[in-house]
């Protein structure tokens, strides 16, 4: 071989490996696929049986309209807290998170984040015993009629579907107990066949003429193996709890539950290996608990199941509220109105921000950190306050509102403002093929 | 009279001294064949009573010949007609006064260029001594030069007006014409006519100066009630002269001197003339068809002056409409007999095409054998041929070896045995593919090939939004194949794809061969070239254009088709080149670009060397017409007639260069930078990337070689084109793609395997010589793996492959209502989105399915849709349904599997009404979206118009603004009351048009530019392909050998 031939061979590597660099090294300019962010619009129950409500708003300038299916016109308020009415309210997108509080009569109070909806939605909680007049509501929200679908458990059965038609830019209340007539322990399943469709589940129950209070339901997107429940009232001595359980597959499910508090980490007898059977609806008692705050509870199954506490006041008019799975928070913005809460988060390692202003006006942050759990008790009633996660890991938070009269609500810290990665379509003929 | 001897045919015993023949020669500059005709004619074994000859004004040494053998001749004008000439010499030779000899007395019509055998006019005598109502005879007629060619034996006239003989092509005189036979006619060229039938008839039409007299005289003859007969056992030997064009043709009647133009008129005039009433109009449609006919052969042939006589002959009957008439009349006077007793005579339909297959097939195989043996071929002369010994001599001493048996054959050749091996591969690879084929880059394959026809000659395409690209040549040329399948698209795509592995590898190896690659070699190098990635996941894939060009490429390799030496090559093959490469480029944008590139490289470097300085400071006439700018102007033609061949694309091509790097039909994804570098472009349906084509192998160990060292530079450096180009990502057929480099990747092999594969050749007996070394372990190393490499790509094909993304599933992706839309005239627009867990897509459909050729000429969609989608899918898009309704898109479809979130999205916005909702997706129309045209009044009000596929007409009640829910283009016309209205560009992006008042409106696409390119790209391919045919020679081009 010949000196001169030498680079000739040598060229031909660099040309490829320069090219490969090139192929490699330079971004790629692919269709992007960008994942859009936008702020959906809301929906918030109207007021139920009889009570009155209001709606408190993160930001005065929302477009809002009553479903009543009339008008489709948003206009804009100026206002952060809104006047309940009879009808649901819808809200223009927005990065903040709406909050209804209603209250029917006596000393009960409900709180519930206004929601988007969804196509699934199951409600673990309420009762279609002698004492209930829980209601359910479903409001469609789209300018197109649609249809539902409701699939009620009990302790024990699947009951037949219910399917309903739901007109355009309206709601429909239903009892829950023409439902699961006297079944004391429900669970549902709202599926939205076709429409914006989002609903409510308020648990109300009276005895007589004594109203036994009265919480919102919180929906629940879909069964899993490991949840989180968290921010919920811990003073045993003035108030039970119990679990409520439901395996909507086909296997008996092993459930562990493990309690957060501030007293440490524990798992309650009888609950290191819990079978529920699947397909109806168990109920739980949670034993005594000697814990003097608010804590947290981590379910994990072996199959994927729902699942919800039940808490019950004794002191004042007594009251009771629902707590429903929770989903990680996101930073978001809540108004709550001036109640006084005590917030509750579980995760690992966790650290999140809370932002708020005091009465005078004043902003005010403070830092969240716990190994596994932490707690927040305000010492002023809080307005519009904004948390914001610190860490990539999941952190579940939930807050129990108290008032003096024994009123019990639970608000979970949803951040049901964004809608999950929604893709923005881009033009590609390969849609019409196959 | 004389006596005379017998001949093997003649009976002596017959007594012919009571005939009285007199022979009449016309002579004209016929002095090469002269002396010869008159020492036959005086030594004729039944002497010639009376010979006379007219010269028509020779100007050769013909007068001299005559008066030289001592007869008797007149000197007549140059420009005398045949018939003239023989009236002429009938003046000067009065008939027999006698009745009974007159009966007998005949007339011998001798040619100058026709000498008739020894024993000739005897049989014809004896002939006609047996027959009393023939009138007419002549002798069987033999070639001069080739005295064994059959020229004649009785002639006829078929309706067409083609002379007919009813012989084969250069039919050997075996003696298998020798009997006597009812004829319509003989050629003058030895006629012998009873001198009292032939005056009774009128002799020779004076109409028909020279070619065809004598049919016509025949059929006079046999309507009149005579007969004709050929006496096959008498001969002449005829030159042809006039005919073969060795003469000039001085009648005067001969336009412009060209015999054809002449013999084509007089054929008409014949058979016009001589015909029965009701078969005029049929008979005149045949003559003027097979004129046309003939014009076209004549101009593929590049014989324009042969098809100028074919229309002039037609011309010339037509202005000349009253000689006709007159003939007509005068032979209606002397006919005797119906006109059908000559029908005997016509040949038939059957035996016309068969004569005329049989001419084509033989001018084909003695082409073929041509090419084949590299030259004219000469037939190899024998002994027996040269006379110097008897038949028996040229006998082959030896004993032929016998033949083996087939299969043994079949079996022993290893070439064979591996297409036998590829095709059991592809039908086991295509066990998916059997049936009509739909999926990867294909789109639905229309029923028939004149609708891809269809849909390329048109301008608009109901594509999307609407779309006036033009479709790719490459549609045109799949559609003008299917006359291979009668028509019947799927089933020649189907069978493209499974006979595609062992066509190629044939081709492949017969290539190879070409440039003396041994059997052994060649079939080594079709395995590598077969069995790769490439092939297979083109099929898997669907690219036809890979396909077609793993069957066209191989040629190249000795075609030499980038015409570096332009100079040296003829029109012929310059013009079949750039044929082949405008072809090659229809179905390959990015070699067309290449293509064209190279070419204008080379352009300019002609260009630079013919403009240099002192050439043309020479002048520029002088260098206009020299030699130096050959080059260039050889290359510019190259250059443009490339591009006018595979027009319109090309010109949006070169308006928008990035189409010469979109691989034709639907673009779908390719393999990744690994893949690439191992020669496989990769994609779904493709093997991994751990599957490495030989190629690469080979490429790698070239560098070892060092006269493969520049080759294997080459191909890097075309392999790292590919993987630049395989990291580019462009818009282009409807999405976004990166760019396919399955084009390069074959260049690569094409250019690559065949110097490997003759170093192969060449190397392998030397290396037994040699002591071991870095060679032997570089040539056992490559070889193993090609081996390996070879033999696990087999397996994939036979096991592994993943599923093939064609398939024979003819399922539609719209449901059905959707594509029942395509059924109805305005076919309204239905928006398809499809969301998946990582991707969302949408495109818009007018219910057909996604056809073949139909992405090709997807355009984008408007942005102002995109922003619609966009937000109907974010739940914000209060006025999606507005903004798509505008556009007049009708019906929204969602495809499964559904997301949940987007349904209740659009559910949600408003606007959107749920018409169905199945498992293969949902359906929404849109409230209030437009029609396809809609006027708008000024007070706000809306009417629709009724719209067709593409244009529409209607009544316009009031004034107002229409708008087309088509994408602008400066072709939409709308004519309101015939005149034209401006067109405007909406805001929408919507043409739309001011109508100022009630009245008929019609609008259209104006296709007049689309057309006019259409058919210049027509054009261009019929000079192409005349310029690139072989070129048919003339008659006087022709040796006289050949002919006679």
């Amino acid at each position: 071989m010949k000196f001169s031939d030498v680079p000739r061979i040598f060229l031909a590597p660099v040309l490829i490996a320069a090219a490969v660099a090139v192929a490699t090294l330079v971004p790629e300019a692919k269709a992007h696929h960008t994942v859009s962010g936008s702020f959906p619009a809301t929906v918030c129950p109207g007021a139920l049986g009889g009570g009155t409500s209001q709606i408190t708003l993160p930001d005065k300038n929302l477009p809002i309209r009553t479903i009543s299916g009339k008008s489709a016109t948003l206009k804009i308020q100026k206002t952060l807290i809104l006047p309940g009415s009879s009808a649901p309210i819808f809200v223009s997108g927005n990065p903040g998170s709406e909050v209804a509080f209603q209250t029917i009569s006596g000393s009960g109070m409900a709180a519930a984040v206004c929601s988007v909806g969804g196509p699934d939605q199951w409600f673990i909680g309420g009762s279609g015993g002698v004492t209930s007049q829980s209601i359910l509501e479903i409001i469609n929200s789209g300018l197109s009629d649609s249809t539902v679908q409701i699939f009620p458990f009990n302790s024990k059965v699947a009951l037949a579907p219910i399917a309903l038609t739901i007109r355009a830019n309206s709601d429909r209340q239903v009892r829950l107990a023409s439902i699961v007539p006297g079944s004391e322990s429900v669970a549902l399943h709202i599926v939205t066949d076709s429409g914006r469709v989002t609903s409510f589940l308020l648990d109300h129950r009276t005895s007589g003429l004594k109203d036994l209070g009265s919480s919102f339901v919180s929906p629940v997107n879909a069964p899993v193996n490991i949840s989180y429940i968290a921010g919920l009232y811990g003073s045993t001595a003035k108030a039970t709890s119990l679990m409520r359980f439901l395996v909507p597959g086909n296997l008996t499910a092993n459930v562990h539950l493990t309690i957060f508090s501030q007293g440490g980490t524990f798992t309650p007898v009888g609950f290191d290996s819990l079978a529920i059977a699947h397909q109806h609806v168990v109920d739980v008692p949670l034993p005594k608990l000697e814990l003097s705050g608010p804590y947290g509870i981590e379910i994990t199954s072996d199959q994927p199941i729902l699942a919800a506490t039940l808490t019950r006041t004794s002191f004042g008019g007594g009251d009771f509220a629902w707590a429903n799975q929770l989903t990680p928070i996101s930073r978001f913005r809540v108004n709550l109105g001036g109640v006084k809460g005590q917030f509750f988060f579980i995760g690992k390692s966790l650290a999140l921000n809370a932002q708020w202003k005091d009465a005078k006006g004043r902003s005010q942050k403070i830092l969240i950190t716990g190994d596994t759990s932490a707690s927040w008790s305000p010492i002023d009633a809080l307005g519009v306050v904004t948390f914001t996660p610190l860490t990539k890991l999941p952190i579940y938070g939930g807050a129990f509102l108290l008032n003096a009269s024994g009123g019990l609500s639970y608000l979970p810290l949803l951040a049901n403002q964004l809608v999950s990665g929604a893709q923005e379509p881009i033009a590609d003929i390969r849609t019409l093929a196959r | 009279m004389a006596t005379h001897s017998p001949t093997p045919f003649s009976n002596p015993e017959i007594d012919l001294s009571r005939f009285f023949v007199t022979a009449i020669i016309v002579t004209h500059d016929g002095a090469a064949w002269l002396p010869e005709v008159i020492a036959s004619l005086s030594s004729q074994t039944r002497p010639i009573d009376r010979i006379i000859a007219v010269d028509t004004g020779s100007i050769d040494s013909s007068p001299k010949l005559l008066r030289a053998s001592g007869i008797t001749f007149i000197q007549a004008e140059r420009d005398l007609g045949y018939g003239d000439a023989i009236e002429l010499a009938l003046d000067q030779t009065p008939p027999l006064q006698d009745p009974v000899g007159a009966s007998y007395e005949c007339l011998w019509l001798i040619h100058d260029d026709c000498a008739p055998a020894k024993d000739a006019l005897h049989l014809l005598l004896e002939a006609l001594n047996d027959r009393p109502q023939v009138v007419i005879a002549g002798p069987k007629l033999l070639g001069w030069y080739d005295r064994d060619h059959l020229l004649e034996a009785g002639i006829s006239i078929a309706p067409n007006g083609a002379r007919w003989t009813g012989l084969e092509h250069r039919e050997q005189n075996q003696g298998q014409h020798d009997q006597t036979k009812e004829v319509l006619s003989v050629s003058t060229a030895g006629m012998l006519v009873r001198r009292a039938a032939f005056e009774e008839l009128g002799g020779l039409d004076p109409n028909l100066a020279l070619f065809r007299d004598d049919v016509d005289l025949g059929w006079r003859a046999r309507v009149a009630g005579f007969g004709a007969i050929c006496v096959g056992a008498a001969t002449a030997f005829h030159a042809q002269a006039s005919a073969s064009e060795r003469r000039e043709v001085d009648v005067s009647e001969a336009f412009l001197h060209r015999p054809l133009l002449l013999d084509r008129r007089n054929a008409a005039y014949v058979i016009l003339a001589n015909c029965s009433w009701w078969m005029l109009p049929w008979l005149t449609l045949q003559l003027l068809g097979t004129s046309l006919l003939r014009v076209i052969f004549d101009l593929l042939a590049k014989l324009p002056g042969y098809a100028g006589d074919e229309i002039g002959a037609v011309a010339l009957l037509v202005i000349h409409p009253a000689d006709l008439i007159k003939a007509r009349r005068t032979r209606r006077k002397k006919r005797l007999l119906s006109p059908s007793v000559v029908a005997q005579f016509i040949p038939p339909r059957g035996s016309q095409i068969r004569a005329g297959v049989d001419r084509v097939s033989t001018a084909i195989s003695n082409r073929v054998k041509l090419l084949n043996e590299g030259g004219a071929v000469e037939p190899s002369q024998t002994y027996s041929d040269l006379g110097v010994i008897t038949e028996e001599f040229d006998e082959p001493d030896f004993e032929k070896a016998a033949r083996p048996p087939i299969f043994r054959g079949v079996i022993r050749r290893p070439d064979t045995l591996a297409v036998i091996a590829i095709f059991i591969l592809s039908c086991i690879s295509a066990r998916a593919r059997f049936g009509s084929l739909v999926g990867g880059t294909l789109g639905f394959i229309p029923t028939s090939g004149s609708d891809l026809l269809r849909s390329y000659a048109q301008a608009w395409h109901l594509v999307g939004m609407g779309s006036a690209v033009a479709s790719p040549p490459w549609l045109a040329v799949i559609g003008i194949a299917s006359i291979i399948t009668w028509g019947h698209l799927s089933l020649l795509v189907t069978s493209f794809f499974l006979l595609t592995p062992p066509l190629a590898f044939i081709i492949f190896v017969n290539s190879l061969r070409h440039i003396g690659v041994s059997q052994n070699v060649s079939t080594f190098g079709g395995l590598v070239y077969v069995l790769t990635p490439l092939l297979w996941s083109s099929l898997n894939q669907g690219r036809i254009d890979i396909l077609v060009l793993y069957l066209l490429l191989p040629s190249f390799i000795y075609l030499k088709p980038f015409m570096v030496n332009i100079v040296k090559l003829s029109w012929r093959r310059i013009f079949a080149l750039t044929l082949l490469a405008a072809v090659v480029g229809a179905f390959s944008p990015i070699f067309l670009g290449a293509w064209l590139l190279i070419q204008l490289i080379l352009l300019v470097i002609a260009g630079i060397g013919a403009f240099r300085g002192e050439r043309v400071a020479a002048g520029w006439i002088d260098f206009l017409e020299s030699e130096a700018i050959n080059p260039t102007v050889r290359r510019t033609i190259v250059l443009i007639t490339t591009v006018l061949l595979t027009l319109p694309w090309s010109l949006g091509a070169l308006l928008h260069p990035t189409q010469f790097l979109l691989a034709p039909g639907i673009p779908i994804a390719n393999g990744g930078t690994l893949q690439t570098l191992f020669i496989n472009p990769g994609g779904e349906g493709s093997p991994s990337w751990w599957f490495i084509s030989p190629v690469a192998l080979f490429i790698l160990f070239s560098f070892f070689l060092r006269p493969l060292q520049k080759i294997a530079l080459a191909c890097s450096a075309i392999l790292a084109c590919a993987l630049l180009l395989n990291a580019l990502h462009i818009l282009g057929h409807g999405a976004t793609e990166s760019v396919y480099v399955g084009a390069p990747l074959l260049f690569i092999s094409i250019i690559l395997i065949p110097p490997v594969m003759r170093e192969i050749q060449v190397l392998t007996p030397s290396l037994r010589l040699r002591h071991l070394g870095v060679t032997h372990l570089a040539i056992a190393l490559a070889t193993v793996l090609t081996l390996i490499s070879t033999a696990t790509f087999a397996g994939w094909i036979l096991v592994g492959q993943t599923q093939s993304l064609v398939q024979s599933d003819q399922s539609d992706v719209l449901p059905a209502f959707v594509s029942s839309l395509a059924q109805s005239p305005a076919k309204p627009k239905t928006l398809v989105l499809s969301v998946a867990t990582h991707s969302a897509t949408f495109a818009i459909s007018r219910g057909n399915p996604l056809s073949l050729g139909d992405a090709d000429v997807a355009t984008a969609i408007p942005p102002e849709i995109v922003v619609a989608v966009n937000q109907l899918t974010s739940g914000s898009g209060v006025t999606s349904s507005t903004i798509l309704g505008s556009y007049g898109i009708q019906y929204l479809y969602l495809k499964a599997p559904i997301s949940p979130d987007i349904a209740r999205e659009i559910d949600g916005v408003g606007g959107f009404t749920r018409m169905s909702a199945t498992q293969i997706g949902t359906v929404w129309r849109i409230v209030g979206a437009s029609p396809r045209v809609l006027l708008t009044s000024s007070p706000g009000k809306s009417y629709l118009i009724p719209a067709g596929d593409i244009g529409a007409m209607g009544l316009a009640t009031t004034a107002g603004t229409l708008t087309l829910a088509e994408k602008y283009d400066r072709s939409w016309r709308l004519l309101e009351n015939g005149v034209n209205v401006p067109l405007e560009h909406a805001t929408s992006g919507l043409p739309v048009f001011g109508i100022t008042g009630p009245g008929k409106i019609t609008i259209l696409f104006d296709s007049t530019a689309h057309r006019g390119l259409i058919s210049l790209e027509l054009l261009t391919l019929l000079i192409s392909i005349v310029m690139a045919l072989p070129s048919g020679r003339r008659r006087r081009q022709v040796p006289l050998e050949e002919l006679v």
